[in-house]
This record gives C-alpha cells, structure tokens and sequence, in this order.
C-alpha cells in the first residue's frame, strides 16, 4: 500500500510556515516562534511516523506531473530517511538556538522566513525521486540560502554572497548539463536502489562523461577541493546558519547527491565498472588532508571549523567511492555523524562569539570555567572529529578504515589515519588552552543563571548529547548505524 | 537475583562506579560528595580482582561490547590494579589537600581509572580500544595538573606520542578485524596468527603498544611526564598505566598460536637494550621522579624481552606471560610505592620514627626493584629466568639480566641519593592519611610476596641457596659500586654529566618542531621561546613557507574571483578525466 501525502506534508512542513512568516511583521516574535517551533516539531513527528512505516515496510511517494515523460517525484526510502531524520532533528534543535541567537537583532521575519525555505529544499533533496525533483530542490536551496549567508548585511557579507553564487551556480550548470545528458540517454531515472541504467550499460563514454559533470556539480556544494574556495568565506553568516550550512542544508546536499548518484542512478556495480570509483577517492582523499591542512593554519575559529568541513564532508564522498559495503556503511553513517558532531562545534563557537566576543582561537585561554558546559560540548565535538571513541566519529573512522582494507587500498587508511593526526593538531590546543590555560583576563560574569542564555545553551548540549550516544549506542537496530547498515545491505544484494 | 546477575552485576560495578562517581565530581552540585567517595573508586575492582565475575554481552552498546572473562590475566591485572587505584586515590586525599585543582584531579583520576578498568576487563577489539583511548586521553589531565609550562611541555610530548600510538593500533585493528566489523578476544590470537598481514599487524601492536609501555625509542614521554604529575598520578601512570600497554601485547599477539621468531629477536634485543638504557640514562638524572621513569623503561625492558622470547617460542608463552604477570604485579606495587614516596617524604621528613619508618620502606622496595633476595623482585625475577629456559632461550640471557639486576640497584641508589638529602629534617602535620595509606600499601605488597596471585609454583625456590646466590650477587656488587662512589664523591666533587630527560627527544625536536611551524603558520599562537639551533633551521624554512603559503592564499583568492571559478571546475574536470584514462 502506498502513501501518497505523507511525503509532500513533510515538506510543506516547512514550506508552508516558510512563507506565513514572511508575511509576519518583525515586531510578531512570539507567533513566528511559535510558528517555527510547531513546524519543527510537526516536521518531526511525520518524519516518526513515516521512518517507522518505512522500516516496516511501507511505501511513500508522492507524483506530480510536471514535465512530459518526468513527473516531480517526492518518495521516501530508506536513504531519504536517514537525510531527512537528521534534517529534522537537526533543524529542531537550530531553529531553537536561532531564536536565542537573533534575539533583538533585525530583518527576523527575512531571516527565519529563508531559513524555513532552505530546509524545505532540504526536504526536497532527500525525498526527490528522480534527478530532475533533485536538481529543482538543489537550486532552490542555493537560492534560499543565499540571502541568509548575506543576511548581515556587511560589505564582507556581500562579497561572501556574490562568491557563494558564482561557485554554486556555475556548478548547477555541470549538474544541469549531466542531468539533460543522461535524460536524452535513460528518459527521466528514477532514483532505484542498485542503480537505474542497467539497460543503457553500453553507452559507457556517455555514461561517463555524464558521472563527471554531475560530480563537477555537485562537487561544489560538497566543497571538494579544487572547488571549496566559497566555503571559508561563506564563513561570515550568522552561526545558526553556519551550522546548518555545514552540518546538514548545503554540503550535505552535495554529499547527498553524489551517494546518490553513485548508488541510485547508476547502481555501485556499474560505477564501478566504469572505473571512475577510484579517480573519486583520489580527489575525496586530496580534500581530506588539504582541509585538514588548511585548517591548522587558522586561526579564525570558525574559519577552522569550515575547512574542517571541507575535510570531514570529503570522508562521506570517500566512503562511497570506495567498492565495499563497510565503507559505504562509513561514508553514509558519517553523513549523521558530521552533521550531529559539527553542528555542535558550530553552535559552540556561536556562543563564545556572542557570550564573550571570541572569535580566535588564541582568544579562548581558560574559557572553560567561564562556559563549562559549552566548552564541554565542544570537546564532546573535537574529540568526535579527531575520532576518538566513543564519539560517533570514531564508528564512521572505523567503517571506512575496514572498508578501505577491503578494497585492498591501504593508502586509503594512511590518509584517513594522517588526518586524524592533522585533526588532532588542530582541535586538541584549542581544547587544551580552554580547560587547562589560565586566562588573559578575568571574564566578564553571566548576567543570568546559567553561563548563556539557555535557548543557546540546550541546542549544544542537546547535540552534543546526541553525538555521544550515537557512538556509544552504535550497536542498537535503530542508531544512524543500524539504520545504514541495514539501508547498504539492500544496496550490495546482487 | 540469581547468581550470575550478581556476578554481572558487579563487572557492571567495576565500570559504573568509578564513571558515575566521575560524573558526580564533574557536576557542581555533588561535587563534595563524589571527592569524598572517589578514593574508593577502585574497590570494586578489586573485588572483581579477587572474586569471580561473570561475562557481560552488551550488543547495543558500541560495536558489541563484551567485558570479563574469568581467565589469569584478566583477574591478576584487576587485582593490581585495584589496589594501585585504590591507596594512590586514599594517598591524593591528604597529598592533594590544600590542591587548588582539586575538582580537575578527582575527575580526571576517577575517568582514567574508569579506562583503565575498562581496558582490563573489554573482551572485544572496539571496547579494548574504547577504554585504552579513554584511559590515555585522560592521564593526559593528570600530567598537565600543577599547570606548569614543564608540565605543559610533557603533556604535549605525551599527547602526541599517544596519538601516534593509537594512529598505529587503528591501523592493526583495521587490519586484524577486517570485514567482521568487531572480533572477540577469544577469537583474536588464532585470526592474528592466521592472517596473511599477520608480521604487519604484530610490528604496529609492538610499536602501538610500545609507546605506552615505554620500549626503548618511544620512551621519551614517560621520563617527562612522571615527574611533573602529581606523586599518586604518577604512581598510576608508571605502576598500572604503563602495564595496560603489556596486557595489549598479551590481548592481541598471537601468543602460542604462531612462532615469529625475528620479531621475537628484535623484541629481546629491544628489551635487553632498554633494560641498560634506562638505567645508564637514569643515572644522569638528578630529579628522583625522573630517576624512577628512567627505572621504569629500564624494568619494562624486561617484560618486552619476555613478550619476545614468547613470539619466538610458542610452547613456552603460557609460562612467559605467567611470568610477565609476575613481574607486572612485582613491578605495579614496587614502583608505586616509590612514586608514593616521593610525595610522602617531604610531608613526614627524614627524622623522626615516621621519617624513618618511610625511609626503610622505601629501601625495602628498592630492594625489591633491585631484585634482592626474599622480594618481590626475585621472585618475579625467578620466574623470569625458569621461563626463559622453557624457551630456550640464549646462554647467555641469564647472566645479562644479572648484570642488568646490578644496573637496577645502581640505579636505586641513585634515587635514594636523590630523594633523601633533599627531604626536609622535620615533616608537617597532617602527613598521618598519606602515611596510613602508604602502609598499608607496603603491608600488601608484602603480604603479596607470601601469596602471589601468580607464580606461586615459584616461591618455595625462594628459599633454595642457589637462587639466594643468584639474586644476591647483582644487589651486592651494585651496593658496592654506589658505596664506593659515593665516598669518593666526599673527598672528590666530580659530577655526573646531565642528559635532559626525554633524552633522543631532543635532536628529533629540531627538525620536528620547524616542520610543526611550517605545517600551522598562519594561526596565530603564542611566541614561544625556541632552541637556538630550531631557530636557525627554521630561518631556513621560513622562505619556503612564505612562498608555499603565498601560493596557497593567492590560489584561493584567485579561486574566489569570478573567471577562476569556471577554471577550477575546468580544472576539476581535467583532473577527474585525467585520472580516468590513467
């Protein structure tokens, strides 16, 4: 039995209050909010509702007719699922600590009106059913989250936007070019597990002329390095943006996209035997140490932190470039994990920015007594990044480690094994100088109870909370790991 | 409840006590109540230790975890553990008392013993390596404690030679468990010795596991760290710390399942090396914490010879790890009590029938290191020398370690000369909880000579003149020399050329730290003061920097522009194409 609304209402989920709020005077706080928070956490339920039907079973798609012969598809499987559930849980919990964030700031209704949009588009992204619904959703969100890197407003703020648009559309281009060459190829793909050119196999020049333009694409959301430049400077944005920027919406996409390229349109058995597996992992593994490099030579805090994405988003593409269920299991398990474990490190350098107006890292000295709790999740963040049990980060290093032996590529294990190095050399002094390092000068005191006003300090801790567990509590059937294993035996079944 | 859920029940314990007690400490609110109970922390381990537990299967938690199995390791590494924990945290509570970290070394203490019991009592590869990493990133607090910049210098030796070691065993791990995502240990020899990585994976344990056990080249952390932790964090770290690093080398070389006999040779010759190392660079410290750590690498040089002889001779490994559990038990409780010590000395002063009282305790287990008849030390040292001539091993291992026995005394020497003029005359008040613990302490590590865990076969040869002779002579002969140098030193001042702890450290800091500069310019740090020599090879990197780094930047800034945009993904493209002609 098929269910036809479910995945459209988890989309207009968001779209729909998106849209109200833009109409809401700036002056409506506690009904925007209240409009956000009810459709954060509507969003969450049908996301419930709908995971446990598809994990027992169940199917949801909703069609649309929209182009001949290419209809706009919204289906959720087991893949979208696990996109959406950390899109939600994740939104939930930003959508909080954006409105402690903007308290009293301007240009609210813009700001959080956008921010609904680019979550919708996210939506879009993880239910699209075929090329065409996931390339008309990647577009949306580049442009819903334009305004939102700009929102500030600054000369900086600008120049970041113009920089952020010119990379993203110029990639929409190659992912425009790939998608109409593979349409005049196979018709409209959908997007089916173990992939959906079988009958086209032959056109191998095509087909891989096609798989490089579509990386090209999406290369550039996923910030693979040559294509990263916009990511640093995309920096200014507010942190919730940031956050989500980097943990879920915009790299996660491209990520999103190229997983499902590779295992949904043209199946894991035909890439690689066309043999551009391995030219991926090379750039994958590239991006990995350049970013981790580069972020050692930061020391803008959150300038750090974005070529750590860089780093870490390359690990997913790494993992399903590689032929071989443990690390395609990695690659997809550290889609979660990064989102979880950055979006906490994002909302920690959030609240050091806006509690003590730190924005170096030589600024945090002793910052640990001043805000425990936060320190603490971004140590909880740090430790998960570097990969040290039992932080989640460490399930996906594991994964990937086992997986790379399994392809018989063990260089693959000393890039992943250098790059925890370079992640240590990069988050330990910062965690050092926070716990251990007096400070330059006292602190100024909390005004409140707590060392910063709880509506930031839940998220951090919640997420850091979730990074832990969902570590610690790997083994469970229904953890990010028990889920994707499940999601990547389906995919290897011949 | 039933039996078994009780024996369940208190391996759960083991684990839960010391990690909610941590938590307690960590929070405000029961602050006081977790200081006051965490002395206690390891009393369920070592119930555990001498009691039996039951086998623990949690398939939810990380990758499986399983925990305890009622075998000889397991119990003889919970027994000393246990006991180390157990009286160095009943010592910090009167060492620590006027601390101004106090908070900061309970959880620290509490956290690393909760790894530590962890790493013991894990039956599987993810748990092992869960704990090993809990426990080594968390003795990293009790190093850097009295916040010092010599502490902060040894936390970041420690730091980064542990990372490099968990760096190697991921990639063993890697290796060893393969597509089976996790492996039991009951499994784990017999997968090991039928792998085809199996000389690979066995050289990355060695290496892995050598850094925390001390051998000899990737020692250099230890003589930096115990001196500047505080005396129970040492106590741990040299007594039970370092030896998890031995139980890895017991969990996961194929010990008895297959003979490797060069990587044996390569671990003998690497222990007896170390075994002479640590002591002729020892003798050139002046600092007694110092002295100890350079005993320590001196005494662990011994249980790598042991884990060799058993790598190249596999019938005899059940009775080579007997006798490394042995000497760990001898070593644990000797060395603890001396880092102890150290601490306890200068609270009770030389004079005085406690001054005394501590001053003949530390000569007993100095004795007992030294290997001295009717110690610990010979007899861990007599089970040493049964087991090496089960393996067979060379004629002349016997007399080798007799000579290095002579360098154990000298080198106890050495420390009591550096401990005891530098005590003050009179001690404090207030030492009575710090002597209390410490006596105790003693009184255990004596009552352990009459009943050994393990190796009791052994005890009754003890008494036998010919292995009397044996252990005596070394201790003499060392005694003799230390004398004779000493009284020269009366009418003589000549001094002992000073190495810097951390010896080869130093000359491999020169290149590394200007590549460490190179690899992080930009960030900005603190200006630090540099070596002489690092700042002239750094002046010689400095224009390659610039250059590389200006490169860099001025690529991504030409990268954000506009027409470079469509260049990089040109360039992407080619790349991409580039490779798939390859």
């Amino acid at each position: 039995m098929t269910n036809t609304w479910l995945p459209l209402s988890v989309l207009l989920s968001s779209l729909l209050p998106g849209l109200i709020i833009f109409l809401l005077a700036e002056e409506q706080r506690r009904t925007r909010t209240l409009l956000n928070l009810l459709a954060a956490v509507t969003k969450l339920v049908l996301t419930g509702v709908m995971a446990w039907g598809v994990f027992q079973g169940r199917q949801y798609e909703t069609r649309l007719p929209f182009l001949p012969k290419a209809d706009l598809v919204l289906r959720a499987d087991s893949f979208s699922l696990l996109f959406i559930t950390l899109s939600a849980v994740l939104w939930f919990v930003t959508t909080i600590y954006a409105v402690g964030y903007l308290e009293g700031t301007d240009h609210r209704s813009r700001f959080f009106g956008f921010f609904s949009l680019c979550v919708a588009s996210t939506m879009g992204i993880a239910l699209a059913g075929n090329l065409l619904t996931f390339f008309l959703f990647y577009e949306m969100l580049t442009l819903s989250t334009y305004p939102l890197v700009i929102h500030r407003g600054t000369p900086e703020a600008l120049r970041a936007g113009n920089v952020y648009l010119r990379y993203t559309l110029s990639g929409a281009t190659l992912l425009l070019a790939g998608v109409v060459l593979l349409y005049s190829l196979a018709g409209a793909v959908e997007f089916t597990e173990r992939g959906a050119l079988g009958a086209v196999a032959a056109h191998r020049t095509e087909l891989i002329a096609a798989f490089v333009l579509l990386m090209g694409g999406l290369g550039v959301k996923t910030a693979l390095v040559p294509l990263h430049g916009w990511l640093p400077v995309a920096m200014v944005a507010p942190a919730p943006v940031s956050a989500l920027l980097h943990a879920v919406a915009v790299v996660k996409a491209g990520a999103f996209g190229i997983t499902r390229v590779i295992y949904d349109v043209y199946g894991v058995y035909l890439v690689h035997d066309l043999g551009v597996m391995q030219p991926l992992a090379i750039v994958a593994a590239v991006t990995i140490l350049f970013g981790s490099v580069r972020a050692l030579q930061q020391g803008d805090l959150k300038k750090r932190l974005a070529y750590s994405t860089v780093s870490q988003v390359a690990y997913i593409v790494l993992g399903v470039s590689i032929f071989g269920t443990a690390s395609t299991i990695g690659g997809l398990v550290h889609l979660v994990h990064q989102g979880v474990m950055k979006i906490t490190l994002f909302f920690c350098a959030g609240n050091y920015a806006e509690e003590l107006h730190v924005h170096r890292v030589s600024e945090l000295r002793g910052v640990g007594r001043r805000m425990p709790l936060t320190t603490a999740a971004f140590t909880v963040g740090a430790l998960g990044m570097i990969g040290i049990p039992p932080v989640a980060g460490f399930i996906s290093k594991w994964y990937l480690g086992i997986g790379a032996l399994e392809a018989h590529q063990p260089w693959l294990v000393v890039v992943l094994l250098t790059s925890s190095l370079l992640n240590a050399g990069y988050f330990l002094p910062i965690v050092y100088s926070a716990w251990f390092q007096a400070p330059r000068e006292a602190w100024k005191p909390s005004p409140g109870r707590w060392e910063i006003g709880l509506l930031l300090l839940l998220p951090t801790v919640a997420t850091a909370v979730l990074s832990l567990a969902a570590g610690l509590f790997a083994g469970a059937e229904l953890s990010p790991l028990g889920w994707t294993r499940l999601l990547t035996e389906r995919e290897f079944r011949p | 409840m039933r039996a078994d859920e009780w024996a369940s029940l208190a391996v759960i314990g083991t684990l839960l006590v010391p990690c909610v007690l941590t938590g307690m400490v960590m929070l405000p609110l029961t602050r006081r109540v977790g200081m006051a109970l965490a002395p206690w922390a390891a009393l369920p381990a070592l119930g555990l230790g001498l009691g039996t537990g039951a086998t623990v299967h949690w398939k939810s938690v990380l990758l499986g975890m399983q925990l305890y199995a009622p075998d000889e390791v397991t119990r003889t590494y919970l027994l000393f553990t246990g006991v180390l924990w157990l009286f160095s945290g009943l010592f910090a509570r009167g060492y620590l008392r006027e601390d101004a970290h106090l908070a900061s070394f309970w959880g620290f203490f509490l956290a690393t013993l909760t790894g530590n019991v962890g790493a013991v009592l894990a039956r599987d590869v993810a748990s092992f390596y869960l704990f090993f990493a809990m426990m080594t990133f968390c003795a990293y607090g009790l190093v850097v404690h009295e916040r010092t910049e010599a502490a902060a210098r040894a936390g970041r030796v420690y730091i980064v030679m542990a990372l490099l070691g968990e760096v190697l065993l991921l990639a063993a791990f890697f290796l060893l468990v393969g597509t089976r995502v996790n492996l039991s240990f009951d499994d784990v020899p017999r997968v090991v010795a039928e792998s085809s990585h199996r000389d690979v994976i066995c050289v990355l344990i060695l290496v892995g596991f050598g850094v925390k056990v001390g051998a000899i080249l990737l020692h250099m952390w230890l003589p930096l760290a115990h001196p500047v932790a505080p005396a129970p964090g040492s106590a741990v770290l040299s007594g039970t710390i370092i030896k998890v690093g031995v139980l890895g080398w017991l969990r996961f070389l194929p010990l008895g399942h297959a003979s490797l006999p060069t990587l044996g040779t390569v671990c003998v010759a690497a222990g007896l090396t170390a075994a002479f190392y640590g002591v002729a660079v020892g003798l050139t410290q002046r600092e007694a914490k110092t002295v100890l750590a350079y005993s320590s690498i001196s005494q662990m040089g011994f249980l790598t010879l042991a884990v060799g002889l058993a790598l190249g001779a596999p019938e005899a490994a059940p009775v080579l790890i007997g006798a490394v559990l042995v000497y760990a038990v001898h070593h644990a409780l000797a060395k603890g009590l001396l880092f102890l010590g150290t601490g306890l000395l200068p609270a009770t002063g030389r004079r005085g029938w406690r001054g005394v009282l501590v001053l003949v305790g530390l000569t007993w287990c100095a004795l007992e290191i030294a290997g001295a008849p009717l110690t610990s030390g010979a007899l861990a040292k007599l089970s040493l020398k049964s087991a090496e001539a089960a393996a067979h091993a060379s004629e002349a291992l016997p007399t080798l370690l007799s000579l290095a026995a002579v360098g154990s005394t000298l080198i106890m020497a050495r420390f009591l000369e550096c401990t005891v003029p530098k005590a003050p005359e009179q001690g404090k008040a207030g030492a009575g909880g710090m002597l209390l613990s410490w006596g105790l302490l003693l009184a255990v590590d004596t009552v352990l000579l009459f009943w050994p865990p393990v190796g009791r076969d052994e005890l009754p040869h003890l008494l036998a003149p010919k292995y009397m002779v044996s252990a005596a002579w070394p201790v003499l002969v060392g005694g003799l020399v230390a004398a004779v140098v000493w009284r020269s030193r009366r009418w003589r001042t000549w001094r002992v050329p000073v190495l810097p702890a951390g010896d080869v450290l130093w000359p491999l800091m020169r290149v590394l730290w200007p590549g460490w500069r190179l690899l992080t310019t930009g960030a900005d740090r603190e200006e630090e003061e540099q070596a002489e020599t690092a700042a002239r090879l750094q002046g010689g990197f400095a224009r390659f920097r610039k250059a590389s780094l200006d490169e860099v930047e001025n690529a991504e800034a030409r990268l954000s522009r506009l027409s470079h945009v469509g260049l990089a993904l040109l360039l992407f493209l080619g790349v991409f194409i580039l490779l798939l002609v390859r």
